[in-house]
């Protein structure tokens, strides 16, 4: 009898727990924080705390970093400039000794000191406006990576000239993934993505063995749900810059938000859009505006590299590929072209 | 004269009807969503405040009563920002959702359009 009492407790159990297999949903949650919209999706037992603490972080790293934050380490030294050397964090030196290094590598195209001509400019503010070329010629001088003065041994950076001031915002962004993943790592979590103002890092493969199907924007529609192509992608980041993202309407001229800092007017490439592939996500960040704002000009130096890939368009709706894409990206809108050999 | 053998004991029924009533109750309380429908899920500030089946909703313009600022308008079971009081209006501009995991964000007010449904093949959207 007792046989009978233990097959008939595992034929329940059977019943209780069959059903449930394969619908291991993803935790999702979401966040406003560092100026954008952040997104996560993901897997396993403690996804719930690693999304948590990865809030943490960015909200932390916000309260560090951000311009726009009184009393963050980026508004002392900002409100200092031209005056004194204003003591920092570890972290804080480590970045703004990055972004230097990325604006001295992109010839000052990318420029961490843009912040003045991008205050004056205002875009996404209630206050945008297109400011006179006395405004302009004004604020270009205080534009120049080259007077941040940072000393290591005691830790502290000076900003040399009164008005000039630092905006880390896209950089973090991207650099803070490589914490995030730690994070992530720490609590196992087996798969997921985080979206940080649609910069994504995307890891692991989801329960039912698929890679996650990223969707690449089209760069000419408003609609930011309209797509040009899709990805399957894992274990990196996906960073984009396009006019599309945000923009000045005035006098029937679109003013794109990429301001050049050699004219302080927005800044002209033949591209519509530039999407950079690689694991390390500051990098990714920093390619996808610089390549963005040295156009097509620059691109064949760039479309095959072993640490990062690249999706291209141009104003022709041409879409120019690094090799190693061509077998995980699928074009999805037929207005647009692959071109395939040569970046013309 | 031996009696003839029960296969299950008065108490195995006992125990069977118990775990089967637990199995049933447990499948109706904790299995997922119906796959297929798209619900609209609006959040405000990181909280979730509307859920909109878009299969059976009805045509209408209506404001967040979180933020009456805030309006949409639910037309042909697709749903769109239709005027939000923020200075870029990039929510506007994403036009009407009605496809799985599509989104539209008005940073300024911090609210969310998000189009929920098991069935998508998209997991994200780079820009």
């Amino acid at each position: 009898m007792k046989k009978y009492s233990i097959l008939s407790v595992l034929l329940c159990l059977s019943l209780l727990f069959g059903g449930c297999s394969g619908t291991s949903a993803p935790y999702r949650s979401e966040l406003f924080a560092m100026s954008t919209y952040i997104t996560q999706t993901l897997y396993g037992n403690k996804a719930e705390v690693a999304a948590e603490q990865v809030d943490r972080l960015l909200k932390e790293t916000e309260q560090r970093l951000s311009m726009f934050i009184e009393g963050s380490e980026i508004d002392n030294i900002n409100q200092a400039a031209g005056i004194c050397s204003v003591k920092v964090s570890e972290e804080t030196l480590t970045l703004i000794e990055k972004g230097k290094e990325y604006s001295r590598l992109s010839g000052g195209l990318f420029d961490i000191t843009v912040a003045p001509l991008t205050r004056l400019w205002g875009i996404d503010t209630p206050h945008a406006k297109v400011p006179t070329p006395e405004e302009i010629k004004t604020v270009l001088p205080l534009i120049d990576y080259q007077n941040i003065l940072i000393d290591e041994k005691d830790r502290t950076v000076k900003l040399m000239n009164p008005g000039m001031a630092l905006d880390l915002g896209a950089l973090a962004k991207g650099d803070i993934l490589t914490q995030v993943k730690s994070i992530y790592q720490e609590n196992q979590i087996p798969a997921g993505l985080i979206s940080i103002g649609g910069n994504i890092f995307v890891f692991g493969k989801k329960p039912d063995g698929k890679q996650f199907t990223l969707g690449v924007r089209d760069p000419l529609q408003e609609d930011s749900n309209a797509l040009l192509g899709t990805l399957y992608l894992t274990d990196t980041v996906v960073a984009t810059t396009g006019s599309y993202e945000r923009y000045l309407e005035k006098d029937g001229v679109r003013y794109g938000h990429v301001l050049s800092t050699k004219t302080g007017y927005p800044a002209e490439t033949d591209l519509l859009s530039v999407t950079v592939i690689c694991p390390d996500g500051g990098l990714a960040d920093f390619l996808s505006t610089t390549l963005y704002m040295a156009g097509s000009e620059a691109i064949p130096n760039y479309l095959n590299n072993d640490r990062f890939q690249v999706i291209v368009v141009d104003q022709d709706r041409q879409i120019y590929l690094s090799d190693a894409l061509t077998d995980i990206f699928t074009l999805t809108n037929e207005s647009y072209q692959i071109q395939k050999g040569q970046f013309e | 004269m031996n009696h003839p053998r029960k296969i299950f004991h008065k108490r195995d029924l006992i125990v069977i009807g118990i775990l089967v009533s637990v199995a049933l109750l447990a499948f109706f309380l904790i299995r997922p969503k119906e796959k297929g429908n798209a619900v609209a899920v609006i959040t405000f500030r990181g909280d979730t405040v509307m859920e909109i089946d878009l299969a059976s909703a009805a045509d209408q313009y209506f404001s967040l009563r979180e933020n009456d600022q805030i309006n949409f308008e639910i037309k042909n079971h697709q749903i769109r920002f239709a005027d939000a009081a923020c200075p870029d209006k990039i929510c506007e501009k994403n036009g009407f959702l009605s496809m799985a995991n599509q989104l539209s964000v008005c940073l300024p007010n911090q609210t969310v359009l998000r189009i929920v449904s098991e069935q998508s093949e998209l997991d994200a959207v780079v820009q």
